[in-house]
C-alpha cells in the first residue's frame, strides 16, 4: 500500500501505510552467508585435492561441513527474521516491528503528538540508487533534552517522511483537543 | 611389464587411500560428532520454521487489530518447505556420506 492510497478506517485510528522494509536489508547477511559457504566448500575441496596429515584432513573436513551448515542456516534465519520487519503508520502513531527469531523482538511505537522533528537520511550512493534510507524522529524528553530514534531501510523515504510530516499538525491538534 | 604396471597403479592407489582420502581415517567418534552436528542442524531448522510461523501469526493478529490489510505470501511457505527439504538433505549428506565413503574406500582399497 502506498502513501496516496485511501486510509483504512477502524474504530479508533486510521491505518495510512503498511510496508515492509526495503529489500536491501537482506544484502549484508546474504554476503556473509555466501562467504561462509565458499569457505566451507573450499575446506571440503581442500581435503580431497591436496595431501594432508590424516588428523588435519579429518578436522578440515568437519570444519568445512560445519561452515556449510552454518552458512545455510544463517541465510534462512536471516530471511525469516528480516521478512518480519514492518513499518506501520497510522494517524496517531508510527509503529516499527522488527524480529530476530529466538534472539530479539522489537516493537517501537512513536506517538505522532510527541514527535518534534522528522528527518530523512540517506547515506551513500547505494541508498540513492535503490531509493531507501532512514527516517529519524526527534522527540523532547525534557525542557532542553530530546531523544532521536531512527527507522532503517525505509523504502521511498521521501514520500514516507512527507506523509508523517503532513500528519504532525493534525495529531498535535487532536492531542490538545483531547487534553493529552 | 604388465605386472610392473599393476604394481605401479597399486602403489598409487595405496598412497591415495592412506594419505589423501580423509574419510578413510575417520574414527567412530569423529563420525558421531559429524552426525550430531548434522542432526542438530535439522532440529534447528524445524525450530526456526515453527518460530517463524508463530511470529507471523502474532504480526498478522496485530495488523488485524489495527484494521490493516494482511497479505498471505505464498513464497514464504515455499521457502519454508525448501528450507526444511534442504536441511534434511544436508543432514543426510553429512551423516551418511562419510559412512558410505568409508565403506567404499575400505571395500575398494588395494590389497
Amino acid at each position: 500500500m502506498l502513501p496516496h492510497d485511501p486510509p483504512l478506517t477502524t474504530a479508533t485510528e486510521h491505518v495510512l501505510l503498511v510496508t515492509n522494509a526495503h529489500w536491501v536489508r537482506y544484502v549484508p547477511s546474504t554476503i556473509i552467508s555466501m562467504f561462509l559457504l565458499l569457505m566451507g566448500i573450499f575446506f571440503l575441496s581442500l581435503t580431497s585435492t591436496i595431501v594432508l596429515l590424516p588428523g588435519a584432513a579429518t578436522t578440515i573436513y568437519i570444519l568445512g561441513a560445519a561452515l556449510i551448515l552454518l552458512a545455510y542456516h544463517k541465510f534462512f534465519h536471516m530471511y525469516f527474521s528480516e521478512r518480519m520487519r514492518t513499518i506501520i503508520i497510522t494517524d496517531k502513531r508510527v509503529i516499527y516491528l522488527h524480529t530476530r527469531l529466538y534472539m530479539a523482538a522489537h516493537e517501537h511505537e512513536i506517538p505522532l503528538r510527541r514527535i518534534h522533528d522528522v528527518s530523512v537520511e540517506r547515506i551513500g550512493f547505494i541508498t540513492y540508487l535503490l531509493n531507501c534510507g532512514f527516517i529519524c524522529f526527534e522527540a523532547p524528553i525534557g525542557p532542553e533534552e530530546s531523544v532521536k530514534r531512527c527507522i532503517p531501510f525505509v523504502p521511498h523515504p521521501d514520500r514516507v517522511g512527507e506523509l508523517i510530516v503532513g500528519l504532525l499538525p493534525a495529531a498535535t491538534d487532536r492531542a490538545i483537543m483531547s487534553g493529552e | 611389464m604388465a605386472r610392473n604396471e599393476h604394481r605401479f597403479v597399486d602403489d598409487i592407489r595405496r598412497k591415495a587411500y592412506s594419505e589423501n582420502l580423509p574419510v578413510r581415517s575417520f574414527m567412530s567418534l569423529e563420525l558421531a560428532l559429524l552426525s550430531a552436528v548434522a542432526l542438530s542442524s535439522l532440529v534447528f531448522a524445524v525450530a526456526i520454521v515453527i518460530e517463524s510461523r508463530r511470529s507471523e501469526r502474532v504480526r498478522h493478529a496485530f495488523l488485524r487489530s489495527l484494521g490493516a490489510p494482511i497479505t498471505i505470501m505464498l513464497h514464504g511457505w515455499i521457502l519454508r518447505i525448501v528450507y526444511l527439504i534442504g536441511s534434511l538433505a544436508l543432514a543426510v549428506l553429512f551423516t551418511i556420506l562419510p559412512y558410505v565413503l568409508r565403506i567404499l574406500s575400505l571395500s575398494d582399497a588395494p590389497a
